[in-house]
C-alpha cells in the first residue's frame, strides 16, 4: 500500500507547479487587459490563452489534491498537464507576432516568458507522473 | 503469440495490486473480467479481439482523441465553404442543425462500441455477419480512409509548399512524401500514437485557429463586413445542412473505432457529442466568418500577415497530421478483419502506398486528385445506410430478441456468428439506392439531406424485415463459424 505519507509528498511537484502555471495565466490576462484594452484582437488572444492556463492549471491543482491513490494523482497530471504545456506552447506563438503586440513588444515578449514558463512546468507535471507516479503518457 | 503492451500491462498490475490492497481503482467486476479474460491478439491493437479492461483510458482521453481527429485544416475548408453560400445567420443555423445530426448518429454508434468494446469492423461481424464485416467494412473505412489518407497528404504538400515555395523539401511532391510517412509513424505506434498527438496538439492547434480567425477578420475589413455580407453562391438551408452532416458522417459511423477504449459505455458517446457541438460548432462558423472576411479560407494566409510563420506550421502540419493518422488508423482495421497481417505491418504498407500516391500526384504536372474525390465522394452517399443498420440492430433488434444492453454483441470464445445476415445486407443497399435518388423523389432529397435519408431508410427497411422473418420463424442468417480466443473462425488461425 502506497502510505499516505509519500503519497503527499509525491503530490507536492504537481501542485506546484500547476499554481506557478496558473500564476502566469493570470499575469497574460492581466497584461491583455490593461495593455490592449483599444484593440479587441489581441485582448481576446490574452484573456483565451490566459484563461486557458488558468482552468487547465487549476483542474491539475485539484485532481491531484483530491487524488487518494498514486495512479489517480497520475492520471490528473497526464490529462491537465499535456493540456498546460500545449496551450503555452500555442500561447508562445501568437505572442511573439507583431499583431498580437501592437506597438507594445515589452509586452509580448513578457507574455511569451510566461507562456514559456508555463510550458516549462507543464512538462515538469508530465515527467513527473510518468517518472514517479507511474502512469503513461497518455492515460 | 499474445500481443499486450508490457508498459500498460505493469501499470494495469500495479493498479490491481493497489486493489488488493484496498484502494479501489475499477470495480470488481471490472476486475473479474479481468481475470477471465481469454482473448490473444495477434494482430495487435486488439483488431480481432475485445479491448481488455487495462486497455481502456479516462473520458478525457477519448474526448481528446476525437478531438484531435476533428482539429484539422478539412474542417475549416468545409466551414469556408458554407460562408461562400449562405449568409451568417444561415451559416450558424445550418452548422447547428448539421452538429445536432451528427451528435445523434455518432453518440448512438459510439454506444455500442463502448459497450461491446470492438472496433465498427468487429461489432459489423455481429450485424452484417462475417463476410458483410469484410465487405461493408472495406467499403465504409477501408478504400474511403485511405483515400482521404492520400488526398490529404497530397493537400499538406501544397500547403507547405504555399508557406515555403523556394525551398526544395517543401516542394508539394517532396513534402507530400515525408509528411505521409510522419503521419504513417503515430497510426503505426496504434491508438496509443493517436492518443500521444492528441495531448500535444489539440489546445495548442485552438489558439492558433483563434489567432489566425481574428487576424483574418481584422485585415479582411473587420466584423462589420460580416453583417452586410452577401453570399456569392447562395443555396438553401438543407443544402446547407447537408454539407454540414456530409462532412463528418462517415467519421460518425466508425466512431466505435476510438470508443472501444473507453472504461464506461457512454464515454464515447459524451466525448464525442461535447466535441461535435462546441469544436465543430466553432471551427465551422470561425472559417466561414473568414472567409466572409478575406473571400476565401486563408488562414495561412492571414497568419502570415499577422506574424504567424511558425503557428502557420503548426496548424499546417500538425492539423493534418492528427487527423490523417486515424484515416490510416481506420483504414488499416478494416483490412485487417481478413488481412492474416500484424496491423502495424498494414498500416506500413498502406502509409507507404498512400505517400507515394501523394507523391507521384504532387510531381506529374497538371495531375488533379478530382476524379479520386468525386469517386469517394459517391461512397459517402453509400455509407450512413451501415451506419442505420447498426443502430437498428443494436437498440431495436437486439431489444426485441431481448438480450439486455450490456450483453449485446458480447463476444467469447467458441461463440458463433453468422456469415451473412441477408436483411442487413438488402436494407443498406436500399437505403444507399435512397439517398442516391434511385428509390426516393428529388423533392424530398432538397429538403432532407441524402445522407440522413439513406441513414433512416437502412434504419427502418432492417426492422421492417427482421422483426416480422424472425416472428414467422425465419432465420435472417445464412450459415455460422465459431470464434476462437484469436477473434478467428475455428479453422482459420494464422498467428
Amino acid at each position: 500500500m502506497v502510505a499516505q505519507e509519500d503519497l503527499k509528498s509525491l503530490k507536492k511537484l504537481p501542485i506546484a507547479s500547476s499554481i506557478i502555471a496558473l500564476v502566469m495565466g493570470i499575469i497574460i490576462i492581466i497584461m491583455g487587459v490593461t495593455a490592449f484594452s483599444g484593440f479587441i484582437y489581441s485582448e481576446i488572444m490574452y484573456v483565451i490563452v490566459g484563461l486557458m492556463l488558468v482552468i487547465f492549471s487549476a483542474l491539475t491543482a485539484i485532481g491531484v489534491s483530491r487524488a487518494s491513490t498514486k495512479v489517480k494523482a497520475g492520471e490528473a497530471c497526464i490529462t491537465f498537464g499535456w493540456w498546460v504545456f500545449s496551450a503555452g506552447v500555442g500561447g508562445i506563438m501568437v505572442y511573439v507576432a507583431p499583431f498580437f503586440t501592437q506597438g507594445a513588444p515589452t509586452i509580448g515578449v513578457i507574455a511569451a516568458i510566461a507562456s514559456g514558463i508555463s510550458i516549462i512546468f507543464g512538462l515538469l507535471i508530465i515527467i513527473h507522473a510518468k517518472t514517479k507516479l507511474g502512469v503513461p503518457l497518455t492515460v | 503469440m499474445e500481443h499486450v503492451n508490457t508498459k500498460t500491462r505493469t501499470f494495469f498490475k500495479e493498479t490491481y495490486k493497489e486493489f488488493e490492497e484496498g484502494e479501489l481503482l475499477m470495480s470488481s467486476e471490472e476486475v473479474k473480467s479481468t481475470e477471465a479474460y481469454p482473448w490473444k491478439d495477434i494482430r495487435g491493437d486488439y483488431v480481432l479481439v475485445p479491448v481488455p479492461p487495462w486497455e481502456r483510458r479516462t473520458l478525457m482521453n477519448i474526448f481528446l482523441v476525437y478531438t484531435g481527429v476533428l482539429s484539422c485544416l478539412a474542417v475549416l475548408w468545409g466551414g469556408g465553404a458554407l460562408g461562400m453560400q449562405g449568409s451568417l445567420y444561415d451559416v450558424t443555423v445550418a452548422t447547428v442543425v448539421g452538429d445536432i445530426i451528427l451528435t445523434v448518429i455518432g453518440g448512438l454508434v459510439a454506444y455500442i462500441g463502448g459497450t461491446a468494446h470492438q472496433s465498427t469492423y468487429g461489432i459489423m461481424r455481429h450485424i452484417y455477419g462475417w463476410y458483410g464485416s469484410w465487405i461493408f467494412g472495406v467499403l465504409l473505412s477501408g478504400i474511403p480512409a485511405w483515400g482521404w489518407f492520400a488526398y490529404e497528404t497530397w493537400l499538406f504538400g501544397v500547403m507547405i509548399h504555399d508557406l515555403a515555395p523556394q525551398n526544395p523539401i517543401c516542394d508539394i511532391a517532396w513534402a507530400s512524401l515525408w509528411g505521409g510517412l510522419l503521419m504513417t509513424t503515430t497510426a503505426y505506434v496504434g491508438y496509443a500514437g493517436l492518443a500521444f498527438l492528441s495531448y500535444f496538439t489539440v489546445p495548442a492547434f485552438f489558439v492558433l485557429v483563434t489567432a489566425g480567425f481574428f487576424a483574418g477578420i481584422h485585415f479582411g475589413g473587420g466584423f462589420e463586413k460580416l453583417w452586410s455580407f452577401v453570399p456569392p453562391q447562395p443555396v438553401g438551408l438543407s443544402v446547407l445542412i447537408t454539407q454540414v452532416v456530409g462532412l463528418y458522417v462517415c467519421g460518425a459511423i466508425i466512431t466505435p473505432d476510438i470508443a472501444r477504449f473507453a472504461r464506461k459505455a457512454w464515454h464515447g458517446s459524451v466525448a464525442w457529442g461535447v466535441q461535435i457541438m462546441v469544436l465543430m460548432t466553432y471551427y465551422m462558423i470561425a472559417a466561414s466568418m473568414l472567409t466572409m472576411a478575406m473571400g476565401g479560407t486563408y488562414f495561412s494566409k492571414a497568419m502570415l500577415m499577422a506574424g504567424l510563420g511558425l503557428g502557420a506550421y503548426f496548424v499546417a502540419i500538425f492539423g493534418q497530421w492528427t487527423t490523417n493518422d486515424n484515416n490510416l488508423y481506420s483504414s488499416a482495421l478494416s483490412w485487417d478483419v481478413f488481412i492474416p497481417v500484424k496491423k502495424r505491418i498494414l498500416v506500413l504498407i498502406l502509409g507507404i502506398l498512400g505517400s507515394i500516391y501523394a507523391w507521384y500526384t504532387g510531381l506529374t504536372a497538371g495531375a488533379s486528385m478530382q476524379p479520386f474525390i468525386q469517386f469517394l465522394v459517391w461512397l459517402g452517399t453509400w455509407l450512413p445506410p451501415i451506419g442505420g443498420v447498426m443502430i437498428a440492430d443494436f437498440y431495436v433488434f437486439q431489444a426485441y430478441k431481448g438480450v439486455p444492453r450490456s450483453e449485446r454483441y458480447k463476444m467469447w470464445v467458441g461463440k458463433e456468428i453468422p456469415l451473412v445476415n441477408w436483411p442487413a445486407w438488402l436494407a443498406m443497399v436500399i437505403g444507399g439506392a435512397c439517398a442516391q435518388g434511385w428509390l426516393m423523389p428529388a423533392s424530398v432529397l432538397q429538403v432532407i439531406p441524402a445522407s440522413v435519408i439513406g441513414l433512416v431508410m437502412a434504419f427502418i427497411v432492417y426492422i421492417i424485415l427482421a422483426i416480422p422473418l424472425d416472428k414467422a420463424g425465419v432465420s435472417i442468417y445464412i450459415g455460422k463459424i465459431k470464434i476462437n480466443e484469436y477473434g478467428l473462425p475455428v479453422k482459420e488461425v494464422s498467428k
